[in-house]
C-alpha cells in the first residue's frame, strides 16, 4: 500500500513500474508494461526536499537582534549553534538555541532543535512523530465476535471486550477522528451481550444443580 | 522562549476517513488530515501510520481496475473442492461437484465483472492507494477534492516561497550596471602614442 522509500521516477499506479517522463500529461494515459489505461494528473511541488540555509561570513555573540525574525540578510545575522556558518533563523521552542534553516524541525506549532526533537521523539512526546499504535479497537471487535462463538466464557472475555472498545473510543477521539465510532460501539454490545448470555448460562446452570438437589428433574 | 508551556505534539486538524482497503494480512484506512493524507495499516493489531503530504505529491491517478486474484483465488478453492467431493462421492459424483464448484465460480466472475475504481496518489517520498470499489461516483468526488486541495496547497507554498538566490557562473559576463566601464572614443589609439618611453624588457637567458 505505501513505500517509504525515496521516489525519483512516475509509476505505473497498478504495476509500479516507471512511467515514461511526459512533459505534458495527457488525460488519458496507458501504461506500456501491463496496460491499464488511467487518468492522471501531475503536479510539481516547489517544496525543496533539503532546504538550503542562508551562509553568514562572520557570527557576532548570541542573542543579537534580528536571529528569530527568519530575516533574509545574511550579514550580522546570529549564528545557528550547531553550524556557525549558516544564518539562524529561529529559536527552539523547547530550549532556545538558535537553529538555521538546515537544523530547524517545524512540528505542528513548534520549531524544534535537532536534540529536542530526538529527546521530545524518544520520550513519545510527540504524538505527531509517532507511527506505531496499539489497534484497541480491532482487537476488541475480534474478541467481541469469538466471545459471543463461545459464550460460555463471556463473563471472562466480555469485561476486556468492552474495556478495549472503550479504548478504542479514547483513541479515536485523541486522534481527532470524524466518525469511526461505529466499530468500537459494536464491540461493546458485543461484549455486554456475551456477559449476559454468560450470565444466564451460569444461573441456568445452577437452577439446574439446584433442583437435582431437590430431586426434581429441572 | 515562551513562558507558558506548550501543547506538544497537539494535532488540530480533525481527519476523516477517505477509503478503506483489507486484504488477507492488512486492513488499511486512508484519512485526510488537512494538508495531508494519512494512512493507517494494521496488520495483526498493531497500527502502522504513513503520511502523504500535499506540498510533495508529484502525481494523482484514478483508474478502474479489474483483479484477477479474487477469481483465480474462489476458482481454484472451487476446484479444489469440487475434486474431493468428486473423488469421495462414487454416486453422483459430478452433480456434488458441479453444486460446490459452481457457485464460488459465479461469484468470482461476478467479482470480475463489477468494476473496482482505484486512486492513487504519488508523493516524491511515499505513495497511497484508495479502493473504492464499485462506488464510481465517490472515487471521483475524492479524486477530484484532492486534486483541488492540492494544486491549492502547493499554488500557496509557491507563492509563499521567496525568490532564490540565482548562483551565477564565474565564466559569465557581468549584469548591465555591475562593472563600471570608461567611456573611451572609437578613435582613440589604443597602443601607446608615439615618443612614449618604452618599457624596459628584461634579457631572457638562453636555456642551457
Amino acid at each position: 500500500m505505501t513505500a517509504a522509500r525515496p521516489q525519483r521516477s512516475l509509476l505505473c499506479p497498478r504495476c509500479r513500474l516507471p512511467l515514461p517522463d511526459f512533459t505534458e500529461w495527457p488525460p488519458e494515459n496507458t501504461c506500456a508494461a501491463c496496460g491499464t489505461s488511467f487518468e492522471a494528473i501531475a503536479f510539481t511541488p516547489t517544496t525543496p526536499l533539503v532546504r538550503s540555509p542562508v551562509a553568514i561570513s562572520h557570527a557576532p555573540a548570541f542573542g543579537a537582534e534580528g536571529a528569530s525574525g527568519g530575516s533574509e540578510e545574511a550579514a550580522g545575522a546570529t549564528a545557528c549553534a550547531q553550524h556557525p556558518s549558516h544564518a539562524a533563523v529561529a529559536n527552539c521552542s523547547r530550549c532556545g538555541v538558535f537553529v538555521c534553516d538546515l537544523c530547524r524541525i517545524p512540528l505542528d506549532a513548534l520549531e524544534l532543535c535537532p536534540a529536542c526533537f530526538d529527546r521530545l521523539s524518544r520520550e513519545g512526546s510527540l504524538a505527531a512523530v509517532e507511527t506505531q499504535f496499539f489497534d484497541a479497537s480491532g482487537l476488541a471487535l475480534t474478541l467481541g465476535i469469538l466471545g459471543n462463538l463461545m459464550s460460555c466464557f463471556g463473563i471472562v472475555v466480555g469485561p476486556p471486550v468492552i474495556f478495549l472498545a472503550l479504548k478504542g473510543l479514547a483513541q479515536r477521539r485523541a486522534w481527532r477522528e470524524a466518525g469511526g465510532r461505529a466499530g468500537p460501539i459494536f464491540a461493546m454490545v458485543l461484549g455486554a451481550l456475551q456477559i449476559v448470555i454468560s450470565i444466564g448460562f451460569i444461573a441456568l446452570m445452577f437452577a439446574g444443580i439446584a433442583m437435582n438437589a431437590d430431586g426434581k428433574k429441572p | 522562549m515562551t513562558a507558558e508551556p506548550l501543547e506538544i505534539g497537539a494535532e488540530s486538524v480533525e481527519r476523516r476517513l477517505l477509503a478503506r482497503d483489507s486484504s488477507l494480512a492488512e486492513r488499511i484506512r486512508v484519512y485526510r488530515r488537512g494538508e495531508s493524507l494519512e494512512i493507517d495499516t494494521s496488520s495483526f493489531y498493531r497500527i502502522t501510520r504513513h503520511r502523504v503530504l500535499f506540498e510533495e505529491v508529484v502525481l494523482a491517478t484514478l483508474h478502474r481496475g479489474r483483479s484477477w486474484r479474487s477469481v483465480l483465488g474462489l476458482a481454484l478453492v472451487g476446484l479444489c473442492l469440487g475434486s474431493v467431493v468428486s473423488v469421495l462421492t462414487e454416486s453422483n459424483g459430478g452433480e456434488t461437484a458441479l453444486w460446490i464448484f459452481g457457485p464460488p465460480l459465479v461469484f468470482s466472475i461476478i467479482g470480475y465483472l463489477i468494476p473496482d475504481w482505484v486512486l492513487s496518489v504519488q508523493s516524491r517520498r511515499t505513495w497511497t492507494r484508495m479502493r473504492f470499489g464499485a462506488r464510481r461516483t465517490k472515487a471521483r468526488r475524492v479524486f477530484d477534492e484532492l486534486v483541488a486541495a492540492i494544486r491549492e496547497t502547493q499554488g500557496r507554498l509557491a507563492a509563499e516561497r521567496p525568490a532564490a538566490p540565482v548562483a551565477r557562473s564565474p565564466f559569465a559576463p557581468p549584469p548591465a550596471g555591475e562593472l563600471e566601464r570608461p567611456e573611451r572614443p572609437f578613435d582613440e589609439p589604443i597602443l601607446p602614442p608615439p615618443g612614449a618611453p618604452a618599457e624596459p624588457v628584461e634579457p631572457v637567458e638562453p636555456m642551457v
